[in-house]
């Protein structure tokens, strides 16, 4: 079983089976790393470090990890997902987002949330710049190291076939 | 139940009798409730309703009915009663498709389907009930707009823009590792009703990996690959949503298999 999203996993490509929707991003998060520098010194690039990315601007040979989701609740500044039905939907919720200093937000609610609504308060409260909703429904999940299980936000019996995980460098 | 609708209620010769009010409250007040009452007899049935395309397809929705009286009494009056006096959350379908919010606090004192007993004045189901006549609005009424000077449950709420004081990681934040912070989302300004957190990440002093495996690991099973993971968070996974209304059956065999 394909994902419903691409993603880069550990350097692989792996091809989602829709998520053709329009308002899809890609978060990337960790660029492939440099080829060893040549005998032709060059201008040092620019560090690409986690960010949201249409999909006619990712390229999946430049990052190790990435996935691809929607929709997009923020976008440069403003609170998107502005439709109906999904958008509309109340339901438990997950979703990443960034500030204007790079620094990176999770969010999940244990809840029924909005998504039009959590995305207004990413952008106009919490001053996101993008944010991208990840799942939503019983697989809404976030747990934290050290964390009892039953302190975790979502069920603990329901399968997560992708996760973004994070570590320390 | 639970599910967009694809019904055009009060279109003239086909469906002027059919009132669709939706309601989304914190308690995701779908009952799953069918009500039916012809010739003095009620037939009250309860159903798993979650009618979404994945679960026409994939799951088994299943219906029994009520059948002792007190019983039935009960889910009528004070589930189906109380979201049907709703005037705070409550949206009108109209036959062009257009949805209208109820003016909060029309048809007397503000109601809301998501309110508990004793919670707050006025908005529990049992007083609710209790002066449902008073407040001048009959379950299934077509709502109408606030009478001018009529009070407002839910006045436009200007929230402080909290970002930056927030964001500075001074109180609520709590600090799970150098450069990983989470806070209740309800201390940023965040809906309460939500239960929701948020985690703060440094991307200098932390990275984000992407896993996937189609077996469907638990959360359990992921911290135990992962035993040095700070946090974890599920991703998309499931096929994305398409519009319900006028895809054949076949569509949706086709697409979720």
């Amino acid at each position: 079983m394909r994902p419903t999203c691409e993603l880069v996993a550990d350097g692989k490509r792996v091809k989602g089976a829709g998520c053709q929707r329009q308002d899809a991003l890609y978060f990337a998060s960790v660029a492939r790393e440099e080829p060893a520098a040549g005998p032709v010194s060059r201008e040092p690039r620019q560090p690409r470090v986690p960010r949201f990315l249409a999909p006619a601007d990712f390229r999946p040979e430049e990052w190790n990890e990435a996935m691809k989701s929607f929709p997009a609740l923020v976008r440069a500044g403003a609170a998107g997902c502005a439709g109906p039905h999904y958008c509309a939907e109340s339901s438990r919720t997950a979703a990443v987002a960034q500030l204007k200093d790079g620094k990176v937000l999770l969010f999940a609610s244990q809840w029924p949330a909005v998504r039009r609504e959590v995305a207004r308060w990413l952008a106009e409260q919490v001053g996101a710049v993008d944010a991208l909703n990840l799942d939503g429904g019983p697989e809404a999940t976030l747990a934290l190291k050290d964390e009892a299980a039953e302190d975790s936000i979502g069920g603990l019996g329901v399968g997560l076939p992708i996760v973004l995980i994070v570590t320390a460098r | 139940m639970r599910g967009i609708c694809c019904l055009r209620p009060g279109v003239p010769g086909i469906s002027e009798r059919i009132r669709v009010i939706s309601i989304v409250d914190r308690f995701l007040e779908h009952a799953r409730i069918w009500f039916f009452e012809a010739g003095g007899k009620r037939d009250i049935w309860l159903s798993s309703a979650d009618w979404m395309p994945r679960n026409f397809i994939r799951r088994v929705e299943v219906a029994f009915p009520v059948e002792d009286a007190s019983l039935k009494d009960r889910i009528a009056d004070e589930v189906l009663g109380t979201q049907l006096l709703d005037n705070v959350k409550a949206r009108f379908l109209h036959a062009d498709g257009r949805y209208e919010r109820i003016q909060p606090g029309s048809y007397g004192t503000p109601a809301t389907a998501g309110a508990q007993p004793g919670e707050a004045a006025g908005a529990g189901p049992a007083r609710h009930l209790s002066r449902g006549a008073a407040a001048g609005r009959r379950p299934g009424d077509v709502p109408g707009r606030a009478a001018p000077g009529a009070p407002e449950a839910e006045a436009p709420v200007i929230k402080p823009l909290v970002a930056l004081a927030a964001l500075s990681l001074t109180a609520p934040w709590r600090r799970v590792a150098p450069g990983v912070d989470t806070a209740p989302a309800a201390e940023l300004g965040g809906d309460a009703a939500w239960a929701a957190r948020v985690v703060l990440i440094d991307p200098a002093k932390a990275r984000f990996l992407v896993r996937y495996d189609p077996s469907r690991p638990t959360i359990g099973e992921w911290r135990r690959r992962y035993p040095s993971a700070l946090v974890i968070v599920t991703a998309r996974s499931t096929r994305g949503t398409a519009p319900t209304c006028g895809r054949p059956a076949s569509w949706w065999r086709t697409a979720s298999g």
